[in-house]
């Protein structure tokens, strides 16, 4: 039973880690890029959260255009600053981060979900374009031994050809 | 029998952020393929189609392209 009851804690502690990712908006500055990103981190920090790792954001394409209500518009936007952190945190108060991170104006778009505390990035990145290893086969250098042995007189051509003939 | 490629290179979680390898898994009109022609085990499968519609809200993969 008391086996049971510890297995059961373990498994909410690891079940608390979640991870925030954000896209914000790219008419934000690259100066005011940590100060967006502190933000973030004080938000988790007031709901309870502990911060467990994070990548900064960094500018990227987005795969679609997103669109968003800004003071009675629509903006179209196609690439934002992406970023993620993750943290640990009350289960209870995740819903309650969620909403405060939507409701942020400089963020494009949002999302939190369970995850585990260890590095979940497989580092494994397929081979691009650039980075194709050179072929190792290094080049002959041409040889111009041949070229340099000036004009061949015809009877020592005919004496090669008959000597190749005899052959 | 082709191997699941996760096992074999040991990924053990399927992250929303490797595009690189997601992309091994949709046919060029964006959409995921099935478990025959991916040859994922069943849990593989389910964590990458987990992944990959997580990639799509985030725009790291289109919901449709071509």
């Amino acid at each position: 039973m008391a086996e049971e009851k510890e297995h059961n804690t373990q498994e909410e502690s690891e079940s608390r880690v979640y991870e925030l990712g954000y896209h914000i908006l790219p008419s934000v500055t690259e100066e005011n890029l940590s100060d967006e990103v502190a933000a973030l981190k004080a938000l988790v920090t007031k709901h309870n959260g502990t911060p467990v790792s994070e990548e900064a954001p960094k500018m990227l394409d987005l795969a679609y255009t997103m669109r968003v209500r800004e003071g009675g518009k629509f903006k179209n936007y196609n690439s934002a600053y992406f970023g993620w952190m993750k943290f640990e945190m009350d289960p209870e108060q995740v819903v309650v981060l969620e909403e405060s991170v939507r409701a942020m104006p400089t963020v494009l778009r949002s999302i939190v979900f369970k995850t585990v505390k260890e590095n979940t990035r497989a580092g494994i990145r397929a081979p691009q374009l650039s980075e194709r290893p050179t072929p190792t086969r290094e080049r002959q250098p041409i040889r111009r031994e041949e070229e340099n042995t000036g004009p061949v007189s015809e009877e020592e051509l005919d004496k090669s050809i008959e000597e190749l003939v005899v052959e | 029998m082709a191997s699941d490629y996760f096992s074999t290179h040991g990924i053990k979680h399927v992250d929303y952020k490797d595009v690189d390898i997601l992309k091994r898994f949709l046919n060029p009109h964006g959409r995921l393929l099935n478990r025959r022609k991916t040859n994922l085990s069943a849990t593989h499968q389910r964590q990458l189609e987990q992944a990959v519609k997580r990639a799509r809200f985030m725009g790291l993969l289109p919901y449709v392209s071509r």
